[in-house]
C-alpha cells in the first residue's frame, strides 16, 4: 500500500520502490553491485563462451613478446590540407528525426566520428539532441540496407542500380504513354532540392500524386497553421522572448521538433542571480520532459483538456474586459487541494499571468488534442498578442510540392485502381501508419512499387524495389532550417552500403543529366540566392554551413480561424481511485524518447538510453500512476492488456507517480520486426524489443486512445530493465541524516531563494570544517605551479531540461559500449555520464529533479585511496585519471566511490559482442566480417576497454590534452577559458554544464563556483569534489507553491540565521576537540608515562 | 619383510636435482629478465621494408630536412610517413614513350619497382612500421618537437642509418626518465631536425631559460600518455 501521507513521505526519493522501502531497493542499496553481478551472459552458452575465451588465449600466445608488427600505409596522394590522425570540423545540415540541425561533424582520417552542433551558426548555439549525437552510430551499422532488391513472383533477388534505372526508364515511359499515374508517398522533409525534385517528378508526370505523411504528428500541426492562418505557414516558437509559458500536452522540451532551440531559449532565461526567470505552466496527462521542467504541473485527462483551454479562454476574454473576481482564501498549499479546487486554482493562476505577460507568453497545444484545439491555442495566442512576437512564421518549405493527398486519401485512390506506381521515398509506412487502412494490402495491389529507405524494414520487404538510402553523412542534400537559414547537407565520406539519396533517386528515375547529389543541390542552392552562386560562394556557404543572405524571409500571419470556443464545459478531474473505470481509460501514445517513432529501433545507443522519466531502457511499457493501477488490479511488472474495438495489446505495467488518473502513456515504435540484429529481426532469429502497440492505433486513436478497455494480466511478470535503482549513492545513514535536510540534490522555489539566496549551502549537512592534517598532494601542487590550469565542471540543475544529449554524447566520445538488456538487469550499464532522477512531493503530484552525475573528480579521492595498484590516479591538474593498463579489476575503487560513477567491464564489451550489439543480439552474428564495420565508430584517441577494468568520466582527458598540445605549438602560451570543452558540455542545449579552469579567476567555471547555489555533493566527506552544481530554482507562482516549497520558505532562514549564530560558537567547539584535545591527550599520556 | 631402501645413487641424484632446480631457476630469472627487459627486446628493432629505403643516402649525403618528408612533424601527433607522391618528385618512372613526368633519378632501378607500382596502381605502400608504441600511449610529436626536443632523442642518428632500425628503448621508464629533467634534451627549436647539433654549435643557448620561456613543466602522471 501506498502512504499518501505527508509527514511521512519522503522529501526526495527516486523511485516508488524506494518510497515504498521494497526489499529489492534495499538490495541495490546494501549491495555494490546487484545480485549475480558477476555470471555468464544469459545470451550465450557456457560453451559458446568458452569457445571465445578459448580463441582469445591461442591470440594471446601466438602475439610473443613484442608487440604486433603493424605496416603504415600512407598516401599515394595525400589531400591537400589532410593530417593523417589529425581531427578536422566540417560544417553540414541535416534533417533528422524531424528536427533540422546545423551540425559540425569531427572528421579523422576520412571518417566521420562525432556529430556537434555548429556554434558558429546564427541559429544555433552549438547544442545538439541525443538523436543526431546517435546517428553516427546508424552510419556504420551494417544492417542498413546495402544492396536494390526486386522482388518478383514472390522472390527476392539482388539486383544493381543500373537495373532499376532501365526499370525506370521504362516505368516512366509507360506512364507517359497510358497517362498513368504515380504517387510519391514520403515523411515531412525540409529539404529544397527534394521538394524541387519532386515538383519537377509532378511536372514530368502529369496527374501524379505527392502524400506527405508525418508518423509522429499526424499532420495535425499543419493543417492547424492553415485553419489558423487561412494558408499554409511554418509557426516557430520563440521561448527566449516568452516569460510566461503555457504547455497543454505539447512537449516543448521533449519531443518537440524545435526542441534544440526551444532548450535554448528556455534555459536562457533560467537565471536566477539577475532575476531572469520565465515561468513554465504544464498541463499534461503523462510525463513529458517538458512536464519534468515544470514551475507548476497540472495532471489531468487529455479528454479535459479541450474544456481547459476553453475555459482558459474566457477566464482571459474576461480578464481582458477589465472583469475582476475574487481568489478568496488561499491559504491550503496547492498540492493539498482536492483535485477539482486544485484545476480551478491552477487554471486561473494560469490565466492571470498569461494575461499579466501578453505579447511575451507563449501557449504551445499538442497534436495529441486534435486540430481543433491546436487552432484554439493560436486563438488564445492572438488574444495574448503573441503572434509576431514569441510566435513568428515562414512558409513551409514543402508547400512548393503543390496539393498534396492525404494517406487515407491515397489508399482509397489505390484501391480504386487509380495508381499504377508507388514511390515511397522512407520513413517506413507500413510500420507507423494507423492499422485501419491496412497499408501493407494497399501496397500489394498497386503494379509498381519502389521502397528507399535505410534498411530493408517492413515496407522494403513488401515493396518491388527496395533501395537502400544514403546516410546525411555520406550524401549531398540540404534543408531550410527552422530560423529560415539555408543550409547545405555535404557528404563526409562516400556512400559505405552503396545508398543514394531520395533526390538523387528521383533524378535517377526521371533520366535526368544532372543525377548527382552534388549537382541537383547546387542548382536548388542557385535558385534559393535567385542567380547562379559562384565557386567562391558555394565554397564559402559550404564552408561555414550557412550564409547569411541565404536565409528564407519570414512572412506575416494573423488569425483568421473558427471563433467559437472549444466546448462550454468546464474542465472535471478525476479524485481518486474510485473515479477510474477501466472501461474508459486513455491511452497516450508518444514517440519513444530512445527510439523516436521505430526508426531507431537498430540503434543501441538510443535502445540502451534510459528514458526520461523510468529510466526504462530497451523496452515499452504501459505507464500509469499507481493509483490507476490499483484501480486495475496490476502492479508494476506485470502485464496489463489494453483494447479498442477487437484490438487488443499486452504491455508491462510501469507504474510512475505523477501521471493523470485514468491515464497510461504508451511509446510507440517498439516491437519491430525488420529492424536489424539490435531492434528485432524475424528472418535473423532476432526478437523485437518491446511491444508494437500499433494494433491499437487507428486512423481516430493514432495519439490519443479514448475508451480503452483495460484488464490485468496475473502471472504474467515481465523484467523491465530499468537503471533508475542501480548506482544509488549509498545513504543507509540518510535515516539520521533526512532530519538535517540532508540532500543530494537541492532545490528551491523563486521565492527562496529571494529571501535566502544561499539556501543551497544551508540544505546541506552541517557539520564541523573539513580540512586535512597534511597538505594533500594536489593542494601542493597547486602551490607549487600556480599557472597549472585546474579543470572543474558546474552543472547548472536550472538549466538541464535531462534531455540525455549528454549522454549519447558521452558515449559518442568516450566509447562507452552497450550490454543489452539482460545485462542491464543485471546493473552492468556502462554509461559514465547518467542522469539521477529523484521525486518530491506525494505520489499524485509528484515534481521530478533531474541531475546529470558523472565522475566527481574528487581531489581527495576515496577511490584512490583504496586501489592496490595505482591504476586510478590524479593528475597534476586535478583530473581524477584511469590508467587501464594497471587496473587489475579488483573492483574496490567503486566499492568506495560514494557517488557510484565506476562502471567495470564485465565482457569484452566492444571486441566480443561489437559496438552496439546486446548479448542478446549478438548469438550468431559475431563471427559477421561485416560487424567490423561498426568498430569505425569508436574514437581513436580513447583506449578501448577490454574485459576486468575498472572506466568512469575522465573529463574528457583527451581533448585536455588536445587543449594542452594546441597551447605548447602556439608556443607555451596558457590554455584560454573555454578553448577545452567536454563532450557533454559541447551536446547541451541548454549549456547547463560549464568546464574549465578553476584556478583562473576570471573563468566561467570559477564564477560559477561562486555563485550563492553553488553546492557540492556529500560535503561532509571531505572529498572536495571538483563537480560542482548550481541549485534548482523553481519559479513557482507564490499562489501555486506546494507545502513543501512554503515549508521550506519558513523554516530554512530560521534555520540559517541558527546556525549563523551558531556556527561562531561552532567553530570554538571544534578546535575544542581538535587539535587542541589531541595535545591534551598527548600531555596526559606523557605524564602518565613519567609517573 | 624386507624394508624398501632408496639405493646409494639416489643420494647424489637427489643433489643433482635440487643443483639442477636452482641453475634452472637462476638461468630462467636471468633469461627472462634479460629477455624482457627493454633493452632487449626493443633496441636494434630493423625489419626488411618493401623498398630498402636508405636514410643515410637521403638525410645524411644529400642533408635533406627531415620534414621534407615527415612534414606533419610540427603539427600532429603523427610524423607522417610520406605519400607515394613525395618520393615521385624525384623517383618518377618512364612513361610509355621512355619520358619522366618529374625528375628522374634511377628510374628504372629495380629496387624501386615497389614505389613506381604504387603510384601506377594507386595502392599504398605497405612500411613496416620501426618505432611502435602500445595502443595505449597517446604519444604526441607536435608537443615535443615544439618543446625543442631533437628527433634525434628518440629515433638517434637516422641520418646514419641504411635501413632503420630502434636505437633506443621507447620503454616508459625511459620516456619519465626526460619527463623528469628534460633540460639535457633540448635545443633550439630550429635545430630539432639537425641531427648532428651539439651544444657548441649554439652556445648562446640556455636550456634553463628557454624551458621557462616555452612554459615547460613535462609532467610525469598517467593521463599525460594514457587516455
Amino acid at each position: 500500500m501506498i502512504q499518501n501521507q505527508p509527514q511521512q513521505t519522503r522529501r526526495f526519493w527516486r523511485s516508488l520502490d524506494e518510497l515504498q522501502q521494497t526489499p529489492e531497493f534495499e538490495q541495490f542499496l546494501h549491495r555494490e553491485f546487484p545480485v549475480a553481478a558477476s555470471e555468464y551472459p544469459e545470451g550465450v552458452s557456457r560453451r559458446r563462451w568458452m569457445q571465445l575465451m578459448g580463441a582469445s588465449l591461442a591470440m594471446g600466445g601466438a602475439i610473443g613478446c613484442r608487440y604486433p608488427e603493424e605496416s603504415i600505409a600512407p598516401f599515394v596522394i595525400r589531400p591537400e590540407g589532410r593530417v593523417p590522425g589529425e581531427t578536422y570540423s566540417r560544417a553540414t545540415n541535416y534533417q533528422w528525426a524531424g528536427r533540422t540541425h546545423h551540425l559540425l561533424i569531427t572528421c579523422v582520417d576520412g571518417r566521420p566520428l562525432k556529430i556537434e552542433g555548429n556554434p558558429d551558426h546564427p541559429a544555433s548555439t552549438g547544442g545538439t539532441d541525443n538523436f543526431v549525437q546517435a546517428s553516427i552510430l546508424d552510419l556504420y551499422d551494417p544492417d542498413r540496407a546495402s544492396d536494390v532488391v526486386r522482388s518478383q513472383e514472390g522472390k527476392r533477388r539482388e539486383s544493381d542500380w543500373a537495373s532499376f534505372g532501365a526499370y525506370a526508364a521504362g516505368l516512366v515511359t509507360t506512364l507517359k504513354q497510358a497517362n498513368g499515374r504515380i504517387a510519391v508517398l514520403m515523411p515531412p522533409t525540409t529539404s529544397p532540392s527534394l521538394v524541387r525534385q519532386v515538383a519537377k517528378m509532378r511536372e514530368a508526370l502529369p496527374g501524379s500524386l505527392v502524400c506527405v505523411y508525418d508518423a509522429v504528428d499526424q499532420g495535425v500541426q499543419a493543417a492547424a497553421a492553415t485553419a489558423a492562418f487561412g494558408n499554409p505557414v511554418q509557426p516557430r516558437f520563440d521561448l527566449d522572448k516568452a516569460r510566461v509559458i503555457l504547455s497543454v500536452e505539447s512537449d516543448l522540451l521533449g519531443m518537440h521538433p524545435t526542441l534544440v532551440q526551444n532548450a535554448q531559449g528556455f534555459a536562457a532565461h533560467r537565471t536566477p542571480e539577475t532575476g531572469d526567470m520565465n515561468r513554465l505552466y504544464v498541463v499534461e496527462a503523462g510525463f513529458s520532459t517538458t512536464g519534468m521542467n515544470a514551475d507548476s504541473r497540472l495532471a489531468i485527462q487529455p479528454s479535459q483538456m479541450p474544456a481547459f483551454l476553453a475555459s482558459l479562454e474566457r477566464k482571459i476574454d474576461a480578464m481582458a474586459g477589465g472583469e475582476g473576481h475574487e481568489h478568496g482564501d488561499e491559504t491550503v498549499p496547492y498540492d493539498q487541494l482536492a483535485a477539482e479546487e486544485r484545476l480551478a486554482r491552477f487554471a486561473d493562476v494560469v490565466a492571470h499571468d498569461l494575461i499579466d505577460a501578453q505579447g511575451a507568453s507563449l501557449v504551445s497545444v499538442g497534436s495529441h488534442l486534435g486540430v481543433e484545439a491546436v487552432t484554439a491555442g493560436y486563438r488564445i495566442n492572438s488574444k495574448l498578442k503573441n503572434l509576431g512576437s514569441t510566435i513568428t512564421f515562414t512558409a513551409p518549405v514543402q508547400a512548393a510540392v503543390g496539393e498534396l493527398t492525404s494517406l487515407a486519401d491515397l489508399i482509397q485512390r489505390i484501391d480504386a485502381g487509380q495508381v499504377e506506381a508507388l514511390l515511397i521515398l522512407g520513413g517506413n509506412p507500413v510500420f507507423n501508419a494507423p492499422a485501419d487502412l491496412e497499408l501493407a494490402k494497399a501496397i500489394a495491389r498497386v503494379d509498381n512499387s519502389i521502397y528507399l529507405g535505410l534498411y530493408d524494414d517492413e515496407t522494403a520487404v513488401l515493396c518491388q524495389w527496395a533501395l537502400p538510402e544514403a546516410h546525411p553523412l555520406e550524401s549531398w542534400g540540404d534543408v531550410i532550417g527552422d530560423t529560415g537559414f539555408y543550409g547545405v547537407c555535404q557528404p563526409q565520406i562516400l556512400p559505405l552500403l552503396n545508398g543514394r539519396s531520395a533526390a538523387e533517386v528521383i533524378a535517377l528515375i526521371l533520366g535526368e543529366t544532372e543525377s548527382s547529389g552534388e549537382q541537383i543541390t547546387r542548382r536548388t542552392a542557385d535558385a534559393v540566392a535567385g542567380g547562379s552562386l559562384s565557386d567562391r560562394q558555394w565554397r564559402q556557404l559550404l564552408g561555414l554551413g550557412y550564409d547569411e543572405s541565404l536565409v528564407a524571409p519570414a512572412v506575416e500571419a494573423t488569425y483568421v480561424g473558427s471563433t467559437d470556443l472549444l466546448t462550454d464545459a468546464e474542465p472535471t478531474t478525476l479524485a481518486d481511485r474510485d473515479d477510474i473505470d477501466k472501461d474508459n481509460i486513455e491511452v497516450v501514445f508518444v514517440p519513444a524518447d530512445g527510439i523516436y517513432d521505430g526508426r531507431f529501433a537498430n540503434n543501441a545507443w538510443l535502445q540502451e538510453m534510459p528514458q526520461c522519466l523510468t529510466k526504462l531502457t530497451w523496452d515499452n511499457a504501459a505507464i500509469m500512476s499507481p493509483t490507476t493501477a490499483l484501480a486495475l488490479g496490476v502492479k508494476h511488472g506485470v502485464k496489463v492488456a489494453l483494447s479498442v474495438g477487437t484490438a487488443t495489446v499486452e504491455l508491462p505495467v510501469f507504474e510512475a507517480p505523477g501521471l493523470a488518473l485514468g491515464v497510461i502513456s504508451v511509446a510507440y515504435g517498439y516491437g519491430r520486426t525488420r529492424a536489424g540484429a539490435v531492434g528485432g529481426h524475424e528472418e535473423l532469429g532476432v526478437a523485437p524489443v518491446g511491444v508494437d502497440c500499433s494494433p491499437l492505433r487507428t486512423t481516430e486513436t493514432m495519439l490519443l486512445a479514448t475508451g480503452v478497455q483495460a484488464r490485468p494480466r496475473p502471472r504474467s511478470a515481465y523484467d523491465l530493465a530499468t537503471t533508475q535503482n542501480h548506482w544509488a549513492i549509498d545513504e543507509l545513514g540518510r535515516d539520521e541524516t533526512i532530519e538535517r535536510s540532508y540532500q543530494l540534490v537541492r532545490e528551491g522555489s523563486s521565492e527562496l531563494f529571494r529571501t535566502l539566496p544561499g539556501f543551497a549551502g544551508e540544505l546541506g549537512v552541517h557539520h564541523p570544517g573539513t580540512g586535512s592534517l597534511w597538505e594533500e598532494p594536489i593542494n601542493l601542487i597547486e602551490k607549487e605551479y600556480p599557472e597549472m590550469p585546474q579543470w572543474g565542471m558546474t552543472v547548472d540543475l536550472s538549466k538541464c531540461i535531462g534531455c540525455n544529449a549528454c549522454v549519447i554524447a558521452c558515449q559518442s566520445e568516450n566509447n562507452v559500449p552497450i550490454v543489452g538488456k539482460e545485462q542491464v538487469l543485471m546493473g552492468r550499464e556502462m554509461h559514465w555520464l547518467r542522469l539521477d532522477r529523484y521525486f518530491q512531493g506525494d505520489v499524485e503530484h509528484a515534481e521530478v529533479v533531474q541531475e546529470p552525475m558523472m565522475c566527481q573528480h574528487c581531489e581527495t579521492a576515496p577511490c584512490e585511496q583504496v586501489c592496490p595498484v595505482a591504476a586510478t590516479v590524479h593528475t597534476d591538474d586535478g583530473i581524477n585519471a584511469m590508467a587501464y593498463n594497471r587496473c587489475i579489476g579488483t573492483r574496490y575503487c567503486a566499492n568506495n566511490c560514494p557517488f557510484k560513477v565506476r562502471r567495470f567491464n564485465y565482457f569484452n564489451w566492444n571486441q566480443d559482442i561489437g559496438v552496439g550489439y546486446g548479448v542478446s543480439a549478438y548469438e550468431g552474428t559475431i563471427e559477421n566480417a561485416n560487424r567490423k564495420l561498426q568498430q569505425l565508430v569508436l574514437n581513436p584517441e580513447v583506449t578501448v576497454r577490454g574485459r576486468g577494468v575498472m572506466e568512469k568520466c575522465t573529463f574528457c582527458i583527451q581533448r585536455v590534452e588536445a587543449g594542452k598540445i594546441e597551447a605548447r605549438k602556439d608556443g607555451g602560451r596558457p590554455i584560454r577559458d573555454g578553448e577545452v570543452k567536454t563532450a557533454c558540455q559541447t551536446a547541451c542545449p541548454a549549456s547547463a554544464i560549464v568546464f574549465g579552469n578553476i584556478a583562473d579567476k576570471d573563468s566561467e567555471v570559477t564564477k560559477l563556483r561562486h555563485n550563492p547555489r553553488n553546492y557540492v555533493m556529500l560535503d561532509q566527506l571531505n572529498i572536495s569534489p571538483r563537480t560542482s552544481y548550481l541549485a534548482r530554482i523553481r519559479n513557482t507562482h507564490p499562489r501555486l507553491m506546494t507545502s513543501h516549497q512554503l515549508e521550506m520558505l519558513k523554516e530554512l532562514p530560521e534555520k540559517a540565521a541558527k546556525h549563523k549564530a551558531h556556527g561562531d560558537h561552532g567553530d570554538e567547539h571544534h578546535d575544542e576537540h581538535g587539535d587542541g584535545h589531541h595535545d591534551e591527550h598527548a600531555t596526559e599520556d606523557h605524564a602518565a608515562a613519567e609517573h | 619383510m624386507d624394508r624398501f631402501l632408496f639405493p646409494r645413487w639416489v643420494n647424489r641424484l637427489v643433489l643433482l636435482l635440487l643443483g639442477l632446480i636452482l641453475a634452472g631457476g637462476v638461468y630462467a630469472g636471468a633469461m627472462g629478465g634479460l629477455i624482457t627487459d627493454p633493452e632487449t627486446l626493443n633496441i636494434g628493432y630493423k625489419p626488411t621494408q618493401p623498398i630498402p629505403f636508405s636514410h643515410a643516402i637521403h638525410a645524411g649525403q644529400l642533408k635533406m630536412d627531415c620534414r621534407y618528408c615527415h612534414n606533419t612533424v610540427f603539427e600532429a601527433s603523427h610524423a607522417a610517413v610520406p605519400p607515394t607522391a613525395t618520393c615521385i618528385n624525384c623517383h618518377s618512372p618512364y612513361d610509355e614513350s621512355n619520358q619522366t613526368a618529374l625528375a628522374a633519378v634511377k628510374p628504372d632501378s629495380p629496387l624501386l619497382a615497389p614505389l613506381h607500382e604504387s603510384w601506377e596502381s594507386g595502392r599504398s605502400i605497405a612500411w613496416t612500421r620501426v618505432h611502435n608504441l602500445p595502443d595505449f600511449v597517446y604519444f604526441n610529436h607536435a608537443a615535443h618537437v615544439n618543446s625543442g626536443v631533437s628527433c634525434v632523442v628518440c629515433h638517434g642518428r637516422v641520418d646514419k642509418m641504411e635501413v632503420v632500425a630502434q636505437e633506443r628503448q621507447l620503454s616508459m621508464a625511459w620516456c619519465l626518465d626526460c619527463h623528469r629533467n628534460p633540460t639535457p634534451n633540448l635545443r633550439p627549436i630550429d635545430k630539432v631536425t639537425q641531427l648532428d647539433w651539439k651544444p657548441e654549435d649554439s652556445p648562446e643557448f640556455d636550456p634553463v631559460a628557454h624551458a621557462e620561456k616555452l612554459n615547460l613543466s613535462p609532467q610525469t602522471h598517467c593521463a599525460v600518455c594514457h587516455r
